[in-house]
């Protein structure tokens, strides 16, 4: 088991990371604190022995994804809350970020996760297939394919991959 | 687009509230464990809500099957009578790490055995000559031989992947020896050949090194089969020969 001060460290430094995640997957503030809990719960037990920041990183995305979609899965935790709940606590209404917000977390689930992954994270394709154990192909298709839809709710033509 | 949105998600923060609740939660529960006196009332009434929520979903999370995975990590997916996987439990340290890295949840059984079958972690194993045995343990249901079926048809051609069958009868002890069942099973099969053996030393080997232990116990016992398949038959008979397998319900069959 990790020590208190290595788990807090990695609270301290991937919270905001995780709660992102969180927000992709539509999460209101019960369950994105069950998720927290249940993320860096298993940090602290978990025995990998990480070995890179880029690897401990990777390794908190993935399970943070689990734990959104077995949280989905659950007969009696079923819950996701409307759009702009989520971003009532996560961009005041009338900002520019509230419109890119929006945006990508009206996207289908499946290309939110990519977009995050790819335009906030800066993961490559083949990074997104290895985290989400996809093919590398499906990630490429899913980003072509979001990258039409926030283009057309966003306008501009400088989305690059 | 990039840079608006990092700017956007870039301002989501977890608040402190959230980041202190969380620390304090695993202090609680893995660092400090203060003696609580517990309240009848609202003890009684937590019970009650249990029941509730276990009558509700004894059904769904009561496992029928059990497909055990083995290679050197030891990985069992629990399986409900409508082919949903309800756990995936690690059986040694690198079959928890597998597990952690896997979403297979309330998936079907099939997709789930396909998405396993596909990761790039099997592959790594079998690129390296390593041996995978997935075993279908159930109480003799139908589900279980169809399971089975399937993970043959999706196996063939795969020469180092055996695919076997077994009752919750005969490899019951295998859990308390912290064992998977598959592992449990080909470490009794590799036992009954040779009764020195330890079991406590058996199930620190990969499944490899099992099965060319168990070649070599029935080449010196002379009761080497036709085949190469490993001797995880019931009592470490030679399978993967025809008439061996199936019928028994209790065979192993290689795809070479």
């Amino acid at each position: 088991m990790r020590s208190e001060e290595e788990v807090n460290r990695a609270v301290d430094r991937y919270a905001p990371m995780v709660r992102r995640l969180c927000m992709v997957h539509l999460k209101n503030r019960a369950d994105t604190e069950d998720i927290f809990q249940t993320v860096f719960l298993k940090y602290a037990l978990s025995s990998v022995l990480f070995q890179s920041d880029e690897h401990e990183k990777a390794w908190l995305i993935r399970v943070t994804l689990n734990a959104c979609r077995d949280l989905l899965g659950s007969f009696f935790r079923s819950r996701t809350v409307p759009l702009d709940q989520v971003l009532e606590s996560a961009a005041p209404a009338g900002s520019e970020n509230r419109e890119v917000l929006e945006a990508v977390l009206s996207l289908p689930p499946k290309y939110r996760e990519v977009v995050y992954l790819h335009y906030y994270e800066d993961y490559t394709a083949p990074q997104i297939s290895r985290i989400l154990h996809k093919n590398v192909n499906t990630v490429y298709t899913l980003l072509t394919r979001s990258r039409r839809m926030l283009r057309e709710q966003l306008g501009g033509d400088d989305c690059e991959g | 687009m990039r840079d608006e949105i990092k700017r956007a998600f870039g301002a989501v923060q977890a608040d402190a509230a959230l980041r202190e609740g969380t620390k304090e939660f695993l202090a609680q529960r893995l660092y400090r464990r203060p003696a609580r006196r517990l309240r009848p009332a609202p003890l009684l009434a937590c019970l009650a809500l249990l029941a509730v929520a276990l009558a509700g979903g004894r059904f769904y999370y009561t496992p029928r099957l059990t497909v055990s995975i083995d290679v050197n990590p030891s990985l069992e997916l629990g399986i409900n009578g409508l082919n949903r996987v309800i756990s995936v439990e690690g059986f040694n340290s690198d079959g928890e790490a597998w597990a952690e890295t896997l979403d297979l949840k309330y998936k079907d059984s099939t997709a789930a055995l396909e998405e396993i079958l596909a990761s790039d972690e099997l592959a790594e194993y079998l690129s390296a000559d390593e041996l995978v045995s997935i075993a279908v343990v159930s109480g003799g249901e139908e589900a279980g031989e169809k399971l089975l079926a399937f993970l043959e048809e999706e196996t063939a051609g795969q020469e180092n992947i055996y695919c076997c069958s077994a009752s919750y009868q005969e490899v019951g002890p295998a859990h308390e020896l912290g064992l998977s069942y598959g592992k449990y099973r080909a470490c009794l099969a590799l036992q009954s050949l040779d009764p020195e053996l330890d079991l406590n030393e058996i199930c620190h080997m990969t499944m490899r090194q099992i099965q060319d232990m168990t070649e070599a116990c029935q080449e010196e016992n002379g009761s080497q089969g036709s085949d190469s398949s490993p001797g995880w038959g019931s009592a470490g008979e030679g399978c993967g020969t025809e008439g061996q397998g199936h019928s028994g319900g209790q065979g192993c069959r290689h795809h070479g």
